[in-house]
């Protein structure tokens, strides 16, 4: 089985999650025998790859018979949607010199390439729906021309991986897609990377509330302020941490000024994926208040890393977390009520930390690699 | 002769208020009236009204031949005053049948055995006033909440005077034996001990409209058959009584199933019905049974850990059982009343994490999403429960300025009762 994956980050380039479960998924495929080409954008890091071809392509190459007309959107930069366009182009030459059976996509940054590359090759299309354009903007002015791009790329495909049922239901109710060729895997995680062991730091005298997350409208983080404001009314001694960077945060900080309660909370902005478990762990609650939030790895990386989570009903990884408190994402109150819960009765912190890593542990990027195989791949493999 | 013995066990819990920590230091209610209500009022629509009717109907059918055993909670007693005294009433006639036997057990449906022996010889009696005062009744024949059971147990029912307990017809203190027999509880002379015969229950209770079980569709002959076949002096059918209706829908076929079983249970004339104290004082025990831990009939573990088998559930009972002798120092019914309420086993059954990933039979009688939910909601309201008896205390007046659920203020002092007093059946 040989696979082209149109990939757009991979560790240590990367601004999110997409990175992250690229270099999982392809290490367990490859694992699993299949031979991946991984295409992504040139980048300032030299990525050395043990287990796949990775093929950087130059943007600034660009130039030729295979280039289409960008239509540069408001609300992103100019620049930003002529990369991904030089990039898709890029890709789709080098893709009609390689051989391959199968194509596989992740989100609409590379879906055009996909999507062209199977109206040339003919090859069977995979494409990874790990957000739309409603999840990103929560659902207030979504840009139609990635939405549009999004039906055509699900259309298009031969298969399409999401990675939860709420996904799967939105793709299903909003973009048309048909439920059959709609395939729910769960994102996973490597519970050894986030166990931190005995070198844990902990707040000297007060109770950590984490939020780590990019500070857009899709994750919350208003809300989490709020929240806060109500917890501090009952227990001045809770220190609320957010880490992430993103559009939203001078306003998050004015917010935090006029709340009354900047001295409680601290924004620690990008956080190196080294420090990260050491975050987590250094947390006693973390929440994840996202408006709408496709899956939710985070919650994953917390738990495993021995921290206690509240999270959104609207989030995919409720889907495979039970051992959580839900609330709903404007629900303040309900959340403030469930941190305080959470900071007071240390036998339900202990229970639902203990309870929460066992049951998260059977979600292995292994497994992902599995099933992508045998429920997509093979699947359309010709 | 082989009889069989039917007891449904009748009880509604006060659920509680969802009780955040922004409502610590309110004066919020404890309990869900309206939830309470709306589940009362449904179940009696589904199961307690067309269940006592068809009971009645086969009673009158077969002059007395059918004949059922039931025990019924204070808690559920105190939901039909409030929400349906025409299920009090429903009840009551049956009873006035003559043939139908009455149990005795904790007025709340508690776990009190593990609060301590006065505490539950005191729930007990308030059970066993109830009765009298709504059925002019005397129960001889005692349950445990749950089937709750050890020798422990047996020994201190032994000393109250009743003469049959029942328990769970488990096989590993059985161990070859057969649970269709009367027992003799290790360590007591006069009791007699009855058996839940769990597969033919459960037959009912739980695989009645199971489609991938091999017997479905369960029908009353076929029911009937087994029974015949099963040897022993009685076949112990103990169930919840809202398998009729609530658990098994109306759509399943239940209430045809119970309509015909009399009927099919007749054509076998070695066959018939008795009441729980019929049983007790027809048939002498064969055998003696050891339980030296406490057994319930609960999940597949038959133990506590139904009620207390998480840190959580065992940390939520141990901060309502430590407030015994405050609360008791108080001297005031209201409060008394409202600490055994939250004694109801009903609220730690909540918090079981055992089953919850799998979401099993526990989510369906469940209100709270996760155990947590449950935990953190009672320690709340029990948090607030501390404070308000305190300021209660403080105010060094014997009781609070709590007002009693039907809205009347009302300021009882609580007989006390002594150590050892225990009352005769």
């Amino acid at each position: 089985m040989k696979v082209l994956m149109v990939g757009w980050e991979f560790p240590p380039f990367r601004s999110g999650g997409l990175g992250t479960h690229c270099y999982h998924l392809t290490r367990n495929l490859s694992a699993l025998g299949v031979d991946l080409t991984f295409l992504m954008p040139k980048n300032p890091f030299k990525i050395k790859c043990p287990f796949m071809k990775i093929v950087e392509v130059d943007p600034a190459l660009m130039v030729g018979p295979y280039s289409f007309t960008p239509m540069v959107s408001d609300n992103y930069s100019g620049n930003f949607f002529d990369d991904v366009w030089k990039y898709n182009n890029l890709a789709v030459k080098y893709a009609l010199k390689e051989k391959f059976d199968v194509i596989h996509c992740h989100d609409w940054m590379t879906t055009m390439a996909g999507v062209e590359i199977k109206r040339r090759t003919g090859k069977p299309l995979v494409i990874t729906i790990h957000s739309t354009e409603y999840d990103r903007t929560g659902n207030l002015s979504p840009n139609h021309w990635i939405l549009e791009r999004e039906i055509n790329a699900i259309k298009a495909a031969d298969v399409v991986i999401t990675v939860s049922e709420m996904m799967k239901k939105q793709l299903v109710e909003r973009f048309g897609a048909d439920p059959n060729k709609v395939v729910v895997i769960y994102n996973a995680i490597d519970m050894e990377g986030w166990a931190i062991g005995d070198i844990i730091r902990k707040h000297p005298c007060k109770k950590v509330v984490l939020f780590m997350g990019r500070m857009t409208i899709q994750k919350g983080p208003d809300f989490f302020l709020k929240a806060a404001k109500r917890v501090l009314e009952k227990n001045k001694d809770v220190l609320f941490v957010m880490g992430g960077k993103g559009d939203m945060l001078p306003q998050l900080i004015r917010e935090s000024i006029q709340l009354g309660i900047s001295d409680s909370v601290m924004f620690l902005g990008y956080i190196p994926d080294n420090e990260l478990p050491h975050l987590y762990a250094a947390a006693d609650v973390f929440v994840l208040p996202s408006v709408s939030e496709p899956f939710g790895i985070t919650v994953l990386e917390s738990i495993a890393a021995g921290t206690p989570t509240i999270i959104s009903k609207q989030s995919g990884v409720r889907e495979v977390v039970k051992n959580t408190f839900v609330v709903d994402f404007w629900d303040v109150d309900e959340m403030a009520n469930k941190i305080l819960g959470l900071l007071e009765y240390p036998l339900m912190h202990a229970a639902m930390k203990k309870n929460g890593k066992r049951e998260i542990s059977q979600y292995t990027w292994s497994g992902v690699a599995r099933e992508t195989l045998e429920k997509a791949y093979k699947r359309v493999a010709r | 002769m082989t009889s069989i013995c039917m007891y449904f066990q009748v009880h509604q819990p006060h659920r509680l208020s969802k009780y955040t920590f922004f409502d610590i230091g309110s004066d919020k209610s404890y309990f869900n009236d309206a939830r309470n209500k709306e589940i009362f009022e449904r179940v009696a629509r589904k199961c307690y009204y067309p269940t006592n009717a068809a009971i009645k109907k086969l009673i009158d059918q077969y002059n007395g031949r059918f004949r059922v055993s039931y025990s019924i909670t204070g808690t559920f007693v105190e939901q039909c005053l409030k929400y349906d005294p025409g299920v009090l009433k429903s009840f009551q006639e049956l009873v006035k049948t003559g043939c139908v036997d009455i149990l005795d057990e904790t007025y709340y449906h508690s776990l009190a055995y593990l609060v301590g022996q006065d505490e539950f010889k005191e729930q007990v009696k308030k059970h066993r006033d109830m009765i009298k005062e709504h059925f002019d009744y005397e129960p001889t024949v005692f349950r445990n909440t749950e089937a709750m059971y050890s020798n422990d147990i047996a020994k201190l029912v032994e000393s109250l005077g009743y003469k049959g307990i029942l328990a769970e017809g488990w096989h590993s203190y059985l161990g070859w034996r057969s649970p269709n027999y009367a027992y003799r509880p290790q360590g007591c002379e006069k009791i007699k001990l009855l058996m839940r015969n769990y597969r033919l229950s459960d037959d009912v209770s739980f695989r009645f409209s199971t489609q991938g079980w091999p017997e479905y569709p369960l029908t009353a002959d076929k029911y009937a058959r087994w029974l015949a076949g099963n040897e022993g002096q009685v076949i112990n059918l103990f169930m919840d009584y809202e398998t009729f209706g609530e658990h098994q829908w109306h759509e399943t076929g239940i209430f045809q199933f119970l309509e015909h079983l009399p009927g099919e249970v007749f054509k076998h004339p070695h066959l018939d019905f008795v009441t729980t104290k019929e049983a007790v004082e027809r048939y002498e025990p064969v055998g003696t049974i050891d339980v030296p831990y406490v057994s319930s009939w609960a999940d597949v573990d038959r133990d506590l850990t139904a009620w207390l088998g998480n840190e959580m559930q065992r940390n939520a009972f141990e901060s309502v059982k430590r407030l015994e002798g405050e609360v008791k120092t108080l001297e005031d019914e209201l409060f008394l009343d409202m600490w055994r309420k939250l004694q109801t086993s009903d609220h730690f059954y909540y918090m079981c994490t055992k089953w919850f990933a799998d979401g099993d039979i526990h989510k369906y009688f469940n209100d709270y999403v996760t155990p947590y939910d449950a935990y953190m909601n009672y320690m709340n309201i029990l948090s607030d429960f501390k404070r308000r008896h305190s300021d209660a205390k403080a105010r060094g007046i014997m009781g609070a300025e709590e007002k009693p659920e039907n809205g009347k203020p009302k300021r009882r002092r609580m007989r006390i009762v002594k150590k050892g007093n225990g009352h005769k059946a």
